[in-house]
């Protein structure tokens, strides 16, 4: 189903994405994505044949690495960018979620 | 104090092991050309210059020289989306302002393996996201060669200060041209890896299936050696190839007259700058005078690449992007109730209008009711266009084209039309969706005195014949000598 160029469903998306715009950013990228889609919208066009996407036969070997528990990064040193750490072992806080 | 040598990476390594240099005083050079040149370039977001000064007093105290690595003393600026233990990494976002990464990329402790120095982080375009290096929550970055003008994107920093003289090699990423397109706009040599041949672990992820990770420089064998240091299989990335590393220093030196170079001629014909598409195809007779075989080849479906390329990408972003909620790390907004606010918030707050507008276009894309009708056919796109380089790359060894359809532009020229600015990657997008790698050298200045990019593409894990290629044109035409005005390269600051 192409999108509605003129209509693209902004707020829907946002919502989505987890962005809150305002009246005017939803404007500005209502346009603007509108005419991006139209613009992407020539990939829609059937191909009559052609490859198959995601074929794998041709790849390189990659590297592999046994499954195994390995030493990583201590939670003090993963959560020292936390915004609202707390606690030992350290925790992030968060809004109430719960009642 | 010791001075600090002109020209290259591999000069300034050689001045360090003969002893007629010193780390500490190539940095204090950097520092100074930095402290000169960065308020009005806005190319460096980072430099720690007590950390840069010890590691370069650590190389000094070295009792052999020699131990030190293939990159010895070479100082490095790295761009600001790859992981830098203790130093901050933005990937030039609000988000992240303030990021100390606890760890840092595999590229990052390759090159510092080899002997090399972080100087600092470079600005880019936000998540590597953008053409021109101006969505930075930083500001933007100035090209050298004229201030007016962006340097291109989105590692922009990288070139920028590749061609100002601040370093002579940086590291940037490349998802769909953003080592090529800067290094065409600022006169440097810029390589996107195949795609496995580089880790990126600790590279700050846009689009998985595409980001790499390579070298700008202002020579090619410094490229080569940049390349050599960072390539290889890591365990930390599951994506990284186990074939051989080449030795690719050792394969240069060599003449044209070894490569059958394929030409889409019919790809110049609509929306590239007159002089653009003289001197590309001027180089390529460069190449047949030299005694390379030329031949006029046909790339089907190239007029998908851009649109397959920015519904792929940005599904890809819409999704790795997910994880900045304000939660672990990032910017967390101050005015939210619920969770599901503090993500809308934090989220609207940290991110810029280029990275929200491509997170939607990827959200739509992978939506109920448009998934099969965008993603779906982008990526039968993507096989379609691999398959046409592939075909053509059984007749031919490379395959030759402008990097960038026009010079640099002037800032602020497209940020308000997104689809002109997309469209800026119309050559570069090709080979980040076949996974091929690719390297863009001067070929010459257009009007006004600006660089000129040919980017030459290789079949896949053949950086060699990219190499070696890219080597002989450079030592035949000169073109790598071309600097910005007002840069020096080394020499006292």
């Amino acid at each position: 189903m192409p999108a509605e160029r003129e209509d693209f469903p902004i707020a829907r998306v946002a919502a989505l994405a987890r962005l809150q715009l305002s009246p005017a950013e939803a404007d500005l990228f209502r346009a603007q994505l509108a005419r991006v889609i139209a613009f992407v919208d020539k990939v829609a066009a059937p191909a009559s044949d052609g490859p198959t996407p995601g074929g794998s036969e041709d790849r390189a070997p990659v590297l592999e690495r046994p499954d195994a528990a390995v030493p990583s990064l201590e939670a003090e040193a993963a959560l020292a960018n936390a915004p609202d750490a707390a606690g030992t072992p350290r925790l992030v806080r968060v809004p109430k979620v719960i009642g | 104090m010791s001075e600090s040598p002109a020209g290259s990476a591999g000069a300034l390594r050689q001045a360090f092991l003969e002893g007629a240099t010193t780390a500490t005083a190539i940095c204090r050079d950097v520092l100074a050309r930095i402290a000169a040149r960065n308020p009005d370039l806005g190319a460096m977001l980072a430099v720690d210059e007590a950390a840069v000064l010890r590691r370069a007093a650590a190389l000094d105290g070295l009792a052999d020289r020699r131990l030190a690595g293939p990159l010895a003393a070479v100082p490095v600026a790295v761009k600001d989306n790859i992981c830098t233990a203790g130093l901050t990494t933005t990937a030039g976002s609000k988000t992240l302002a303030g990021f100390v990464p606890p760890y840092s990329a595999t590229v990052v402790e390759r090159l510092e393996r080899a002997g090399a120095i972080i100087v600092g982080k470079t600005n880019c375009d936000e998540f590597a996201m953008g053409s021109s290096s101006e969505h930075s929550a930083f500001g933007p970055v100035r090209n050298p060669w004229d201030r007016s003008r962006t340097p291109g994107g989105s590692s922009g920093g990288s070139a920028a200060a590749v061609a100002a003289g601040f370093v002579p090699v940086a590291l940037g990423s490349d998802t769909g041209g953003s080592v090529r397109q800067p290094a065409a706009l600022c006169g440097c040599v810029g390589l996107r890896p195949t795609y496995g041949r580089v880790s990126r672990h600790g590279l700050i992820a846009f689009a998985s299936s595409l980001d790499q990770v390579g070298p700008l420089a202002l020579t090619v064998r410094d490229a080569a050696a940049v390349l050599q240091a960072i390539a290889g299989p890591d365990a930390l990335d599951a994506t990284t190839s186990t074939l051989p590393v080449p030795d690719w220093e050792a394969a240069l030196g060599g003449d044209a007259r070894d490569f059958r170079i394929g030409f889409p001629k019919h790809l110049l014909e609509h929306g590239v700058d007159a002089e653009v598409a003289r001197a590309v195809e001027t180089a390529v007779q460069v190449f047949a005078a030299r005694g390379a075989e030329v031949r006029t080849i046909t790339l089907a479906d190239a007029d998908l690449a851009v649109p397959a390329y920015y519904l792929i990408a940005t599904a890809e972003a819409s999704s790795n992007l997910a994880r900045y909620d304000g939660v672990r790390y990032g910017h967390r907004s101050a005015d939210a109730g619920t969770l599901r606010e503090m993500y809308e918030a934090s989220r609207s707050e940290g991110f810029g209008a280029e990275v929200k507008r491509r997170i939607m276009l990827g959200t739509f894309v992978l939506s109920a009711g448009y998934y099969d009708h965008y993603y779906v056919k982008a990526q039968a796109a993507r096989a379609r266009i691999t398959a046409a380089f592939m075909s053509a790359l059984a007749e031919v060894d490379l395959i030759a084209l402008p990097t960038s359809p026009t010079p640099a532009f002037a800032l602020g020229e497209r940020l308000q039309d997104p689809v002109t600015m997309y469209l800026s990657d119309v050559f570069t997008v090709g080979a980040s969706l076949a996974g091929l790698p690719a390297l863009s050298l001067p070929c010459g200045l257009a009007g006004g005195g600006l660089p000129v990019g040919l980017q030459l593409i290789g079949r896949p894990f053949d950086e060699t014949s990219l190499l070696r290629a890219a080597d002989a044109y450079e030592r035949e035409t000169g073109f790598g000598q071309l600097r910005a005005s007002g840069t020096r390269h080394g020499g006292r600051a």
